[in-house]
């Protein structure tokens, strides 16, 4: 390779790295109460856009963060919602678990993980819990191949920790 | 320009370009979590800072290290809250970085990458408090209330020990944009493997943390961040040299921590004292550094107690001789591995409460209620003690006062230690018949799993400026204490218990003391989870039961679970001083010396007693036998020297105190007393040395502030005398505080009793009565 050639790599290189390491800016001026951007960027593994909508209930929140990498894109969601009467409105949250789901430990009062059905070549993995009277789903998905059910599930625990821990 | 140059050039613009871009995500950009089980080879080593574009299989030059922190630190620092002063990162906590500044999360290697060669180290701390510091829902839900009521910023006060990557990081505050995945590892092995030194031992994270390194050169100089293995393996004695240090294993190192104060700065009032463990342990038998403990042991450190040696299970080169420091202090807290599900450190907890002799439990006496019951009792005050060494008759429908006595014995701080508001520890009271039925019962948990209100607890009661109880540990609304019944080292509690045998009752009486502990108390937890949570384990940490006849009751042989009988009315009298029952205590001590007439210390407590009784002329007495018996016994010289100072002997109470310096250089009582001589006879400079000692053994000693402003002041130091009467002027006790308490307790009726010394739990049990009591508590008080 010729010295202009290696130069030109050299900033085809740089051009990339730029793009990847682009600072996660593009979030909204609406800030996630449940976790910042830049943890959510160190779960998906790289700078995030990110998405905050809130209900009429000021108290509540959901959260979208993505990651896109190349062709690849990995998502997390986060929903809490306050619920006027856990033991009626909650066993609607397990619902969303469906039958397969798995108790987890030490998410929140308590919590089940599931995975679930994404679209074509889409793994996702949803995380139910509550911290009292408040509810949450966190779910985490991605198209990448091979799929990454194992990991993915331990990004949402993580996740799920955090929005836990923010919630007490 | 030769293609060399051109190749030269194009690579530095390379490296600037990549740094530059790199940079901005530096302080966001993901740590190295491996959560997911990815195998730490060589190879897959991360850089040390987060983002910062650096080789995999080389460490980063210093310099490099340096910049990129300066970077770091100057973008944190443009949105930082410096509510607390420009420089000021961490306050109102003490946690200090090398260089003052902020310090890239990325920078602590993760505990993963150490578990590699320590997984026995990896293991336990997993499951330990330390490494759930942080993240547990006890925590958190107090911490929370904090950052949502006065701000994030103060957050750093309680995370400068919980948490202090994010405080050094400079995540505690509006808006962060740290990654906060190092949540999860709360005190990592970096964390106090990093720390350099210590400050003065005033606690709320008095560490200086150096920037993580794991090995050095061949100079000594720190490589910082978490360097490929084989650098470690090349050189196991630099990565030994770079990871552990001395002091690591002394108390101070623990005080960092385990010592708390809340500052004004948080609690926008003043100086609060919070937990002492460690001066606790400075006053105990255990540090060797206290002429004035009643019994004397070997030095024990913390880390000999929570850090036993053990064969490691797993792979760990850090073991020694086949045995490796343990990494689970074990302590008191069940309620982390049970909401965790760690059941091997549950178990180790539960094993570790029962273990060690911490507590004797003592059923020491009885008496009867009815005086013509007493008729015939060798002692004039019918006083039946100790129980199983004297003989006695009972009958139904006598009424009984029974004294327990609760001798913290082998615990180097106090039962309870810390955030004695939260923890849960008290004694449950039982007398059965002999067909099982309850006859009277203290201390049983009521349906919805809390305490019986009327229970005697080992706790505290903070209260706020509203004379209201300071739920939720929001530490910073404390004004006041309305009572503190928690037994310091070495030292006994007495509690009293008064019930009816029932007519008609035949056969034996079992009574049961027994200790408990629960962590946390079930209203926190309620707070916590809301009331629908599991129960949380109870463990009995010491208990004694007797049978006793209706009827006759000879003497008996002595049980070897109780300690002889000397020492149990050494316990009795110390437990009754310290209810200031003065007469009680002198017989008391009078019983030890005629069992023991050898005892120096005995004469000692007949003198201490009559000290605080003023009976200055009988302490002398008791003190001349003592020092008879013990020549240089620097307790009985402490206490006589107390005496000639009452006496105007000031030439003898100086020596005599002077002796006990000698002998214990490190006690704060004895340069505290001879400060105050000194000081009397305008000995300036020898009261300056004094006091000056005492603040390094206890920076937060109110006398040694007084005096040195006072000292100061006559000598010429205005700037430091002016520091010392504005320290002093914080640090001392608020005139107004009792009012917050009395208004607490007015409130409380049933908690009011026990805030009195000398108390009894006298009502019947519910159980009995069939119906709840009608008046929450009518103990006696004397």
């Amino acid at each position: 390779m010729t010295c202009v050639a290696k130069f030109r790599a050299s900033l085809t290189t740089l051009f990339v790295l730029t793009v990847l390491f682009a600072p996660a800016h593009a979030e909204k001026s609406e800030v996630c109460p449940w976790m910042n951007s830049a943890t959510a960027g160190g779960f998906l593994q790289g700078a995030v856009t990110s998405n905050v909508t809130r209900p009429a209930n000021k108290f509540d929140a959901t959260c979208e963060f993505v990651r896109h990498d190349g062709k690849i894109v990995v998502d997390l969601r986060i929903e809490v919602t306050t619920m006027k009467d856990t033991a009626v409105e909650y066993p609607s949250y397990i619902s969303k678990c469906g039958t397969d789901a798995t108790p987890l430990r030490a998410i929140g009062n308590e919590a089940l993980v599931c995975s679930l059905k994404g679209k074509k070549n889409q793994v996702v993995e949803q995380i139910v819990s509550r911290v009292r009277e408040r509810a949450f789903i966190v779910r985490v998905s991605s198209n990448a191949s091979p799929p990454e059910q194992t990991v993915l599930r331990e990004k949402a625990r993580q996740v799920s920790e955090q929005v836990a821990g923010s919630l007490f | 320009m030769t293609s060399q140059m051109k190749s030269a050039i194009s690579r530095k613009v390379l490296i600037v370009a990549v740094f530059v871009c790199a940079m901005p995500v530096a302080f966001w950009a993901q740590t190295d979590r491996n959560a997911d089980g990815t195998d730490y080879s060589v190879q897959q080593i991360k850089p040390p800072y987060d983002g910062a574009a650096k080789p995999v299989d080389a460490p980063a030059p210093s310099g490099e290290e340096d910049d990129a922190r300066k970077y770091y630190s100057s973008k944190i620092r443009e949105a930082y809250n410096f509510r607390f002063g420009s420089n000021n990162i961490s306050t109102p906590g003490n946690a200090k970085s090398a260089g003052g500044d902020f310090v890239q999360p990325g920078a602590f290697p993760s505990a993963k990458y150490c578990s590699k060669c320590h997984q026995e180290a990896y293991s336990q701390w997993r499951q330990a408090l330390h490494s759930n510091s942080f993240r547990t829902p006890f925590y958190r839900t107090s911490v929370n209330i904090l950052a949502r009521t006065k701000g994030i910023e103060f957050t750093r006060h309680c995370d400068s020990c919980h948490n202090p990557i994010g405080v050094l990081a400079g995540g505690l505050t509006q808006n962060s944009q740290v990654d906060r995945g190092f949540d999860e590892e709360g005190l990592t092995c970096t964390t106090c493997h990093s720390i350099q030194e210590l400050q003065p031992t005033v606690g709320n994270g008095g560490f200086v943390m150096g920037i993580p390194a794991v090995t050095s050169d061949e100079n000594g100089n720190r490589i910082p961040g978490q360097v490929p293995y084989k650098m470690i393996f090349d050189h196991p004695e630099r990565h030994a040299k770079t990871v552990m240090k001395t002091f690591y294993r002394t108390p101070e190192f623990c005080s960092a921590c385990h010592k708390a104060n809340l500052p004004a700065p948080l609690n926008d009032y003043k100086f609060v004292r919070g937990f002492t463990v460690y001066d606790e342990w400075q006053n105990s038998k255990f540090s060797k550094r206290n002429p004035l403990t009643f019994y004397s042991a070997d030095f024990t450190t913390c880390q000999n107690c929570h850090m036993k040696r053990s064969a490691p299970s797993l792979f760990e080169v850090g073991q020694k001789n086949g045995t490796f420091a343990s990494h689970r202090w074990a302590a008191g807290n069940t309620a982390v591995p049970f909401y965790y599900g760690f059941d091997e450190q549950l178990q180790k907890t539960i094993e570790f409460l029962k273990s060690g002799n911490f507590l004797n439990v003592d059923l020491f006496a009885i008496k009867k209620m009815d005086p013509q019951a007493s008729e015939g009792n060798s002692d004039p005050d019918g006083l039946i003690a100790p129980l199983g060494s004297v003989p006695f008759q009972l009958k139904p429908d006598d009424t009984i006062e029974t004294m327990v006595v609760v001798q913290n014995k082998n615990i180097g701080h106090s039962l309870i230690p810390e955030v004695r508001d939260l923890y849960e520890a008290w004694v449950e009271f039982e007398v059965k018949g002999s067909d099982g039925a309850e006859i009277y019962h203290s201390g049983f948990l009521q349906p919805d799993g809390s305490l019986d209100p009327r229970a005697h607890s080992f706790t505290n009661r903070p209260v706020n400026e509203d004379g209201g109880f300071v739920d939720n540990h929001k530490v910073w609304t404390i004004h006041s204490v309305a009572y503190d019944s928690t037994v310091p080292a070495g030292r006994s509690g007495l509690i009293r218990y008064e019930f009816h045998i029932p007519p008609g009752t035949k056969g034996r009486l079992t009574i049961t003391a027994r200790v408990n502990y629960r962590h946390l108390r079930q209203s926190y937890l309620n707070n916590i989870f809301g009331k629908d949570h599991p129960a949380y384990p109870i463990v009995e940490i010491s208990s004694r039961t007797r049978t006793v006849n209706l009827g006759d009751n000879p003497a008996a042989e002595p049980d070897p679970q109780d300690n002889s009988e000397w020492m149990r009315w050494n316990n009795f009298g110390i437990a009754c001083l310290d209810q200031f029952q003065y007469a009680d205590a002198v017989s008391a001590f009078a019983r030890v010396v005629k069992l023991r007439p050898d005892y120096a210390d005995g004469y000692t407590n007949i003198a201490l007693t009559n000290i605080l009784w003023e009976k200055y002329g009988s302490a002398r007495a008791n003190l001349d036998l003592a020092l008879a018996l013990s020549p240089d016994n620097a307790r009985s010289l402490y206490y006589m020297a107390l005496v000639e100072r009452r006496s105007g002997n000031a030439g003898a109470e100086v020596a005599d105190l002077e002796k006990v310096v000698a002998q214990y250089p490190l006690s704060s009582d004895a340069r505290r007393e001879l400060g105050k001589s000194y000081y009397r006879l305008n000995r300036l400079q020898d009261a300056q040395v004094q006091f000056e000692s005492l603040q390094k053994i206890e920076p937060d000693d109110v006398a040694a502030h007084y005096n040195l402003s006072l000292i100061y002041a006559r000598l010429g130091m205005d700037a430091k005398a002016s520091e010392q009467a504005t320290l002093f002027a914080d640090k001392k006790a608020d005139p107004n505080s009792p009012t917050y308490s009395l208004e607490f307790l007015r409130d409380h009726p049933q908690i009011s009793t026990e805030s009195v010394p000398w108390h009894m739990h006298s009502e019947p049990s519910p159980n009995i009565a069939g119906e709840p009591p009608q008046q929450p508590n009518v103990a006696t008080k004397r």
